[in-house]
């Protein structure tokens, strides 16, 4: 029993490890060859848990091997187009101009319906609204609406603005972020000086961001 | 490059790891066919004594080498040749002559399978 617990325990560390040198992907957005080699791993790291007499290597070296062998090929990807369309394919435009792509649909195997519930995630329930809609190597569709529906911006309105930058987390928790305040340069001093303007102490604060521009907001604790 | 140049380094450790696994278990089959070459002739010409510390001898080798070899080859097969061993040391002691060569056989073709199960042949490819 001790056996298990212990193999669960390192091979869960082991399959962070080989996720972290894969590098960051949302679960949605994974080529097919990245979300073979996520299943493959899941599996193949249970067989050691599950049978005590299986070496747990036998669990260890599929996993590094597979995640050695998608790293190449990814970069191998990076480097040659060729290379990337025959792992991944080529997104394929299912609707032009307003016009759907049967066509295309039918070689994907994409079914009407699925382009409509694809459409739907994306806020669009009438296709007469699409411009364009392309489906992705990970599977996922594209769209760009037609103008009359599009979302109006400040520069189809001549509107004149400044960029300002996203803000990222200085305080969580009540422990200053030192990488978010050198990313920016935002000085501790400033940091503090506003703590004391605001009448709040570091351990008082669940969340504090600010952006470059040294706009801020804090989200003090609540009483648990 | 540096995530390339770390699984690299992994993916050629675990290859050398590999045919070493591979050496030490022709290495440890090597010796021990020698005791127990050694105890079939002690056997044959019904010298108990020697075939027991024979054996007594391929216990402790494979007792040691057999941590190491359990590391990468299924615990089955490393426990059987244990069990065997212990078996045939029984069988000497009660002076089970046949029997004995009987179990020596079984040892012998299991410690070949053990090291015919690591070969990257077509067989344990496929």
């Amino acid at each position: 029993m001790l056996i298990v617990f212990i193999r669960a325990i390192l091979l869960y560390l082991l399959v962070i490890f080989a996720l972290r040198i894969m590098g960051k992907r949302q679960l949605g957005e994974l080529q097919p060859t990245e979300l073979v080699i996520t299943i493959l791993i899941s599996n193949i790291a249970s067989l050691p848990i599950e049978d005590t007499s299986i070496p747990m290597v036998t669990g260890a070296i599929p996993i590094l091997v597979l995640v050695a062998f998608e790293l190449y090929i990814s970069n191998i990807s990076l480097k040659s187009r060729s290379f990337r369309k025959f792992i991944s394919g080529s997104p394929v435009i299912v609707v032009a101009n307003g016009v759907i792509n049967q066509k295309a649909l039918h070689e994907l195997r994409f079914s009407i319906d699925d382009l409509m519930e694809s459409l739907r995630e994306q806020s669009i329930f009438d296709i007469r609204d699409v411009s364009y809609a392309v489906v992705e190597t990970t599977g996922g569709v594209s769209v760009l609406q037609k103008f009359d529906v599009q979302t109006v911006t400040p520069q189809m309105l001549k509107l004149k603005g400044e960029d300002t930058t996203p803000p990222v987390v200085i305080i969580s928790d009540g422990k200053i972020v030192k990488d978010a305040l050198s990313q920016y340069e935002i000085p501790e001093t400033w940091l503090k000086a506003t703590l004391k303007k605001e009448k709040q102490s570091l351990n008082s604060i669940f969340l504090m961001t600010a952006n470059k521009q040294l706009q801020y907001y804090i989200v003090p604790k609540t009483s648990k | 490059m540096k995530r390339l140049i770390t699984i690299s380094i992994i993916l050629i450790s675990i290859l050398v790891c590999c045919v070493l696994g591979i050496t030490h278990i022709s290495s440890t089959n090597h010796q021990m066919y020698q005791y127990l070459d050694q105890s079939i002739e002690a056997l044959q010409s019904e010298q108990f004594q020697d075939a027991h510390s024979q054996i007594e001898d391929a216990q402790k080798l494979w007792k040691s080498s057999g941590e190491m070899i359990d590391s990468y080859v299924n615990h089955d097969m490393v426990d059987t040749v244990e069990e065997n061993l212990v078996r045939l040391n029984a069988l000497i002691e009660s002076k089970q002559t046949q029997q004995a060569l009987v179990v020596i056989e079984t040892i012998q073709f299991e410690l070949n399978h053990i090291y015919e199960c690591e070969l990257p042949s077509l067989k344990n490819i496929f």
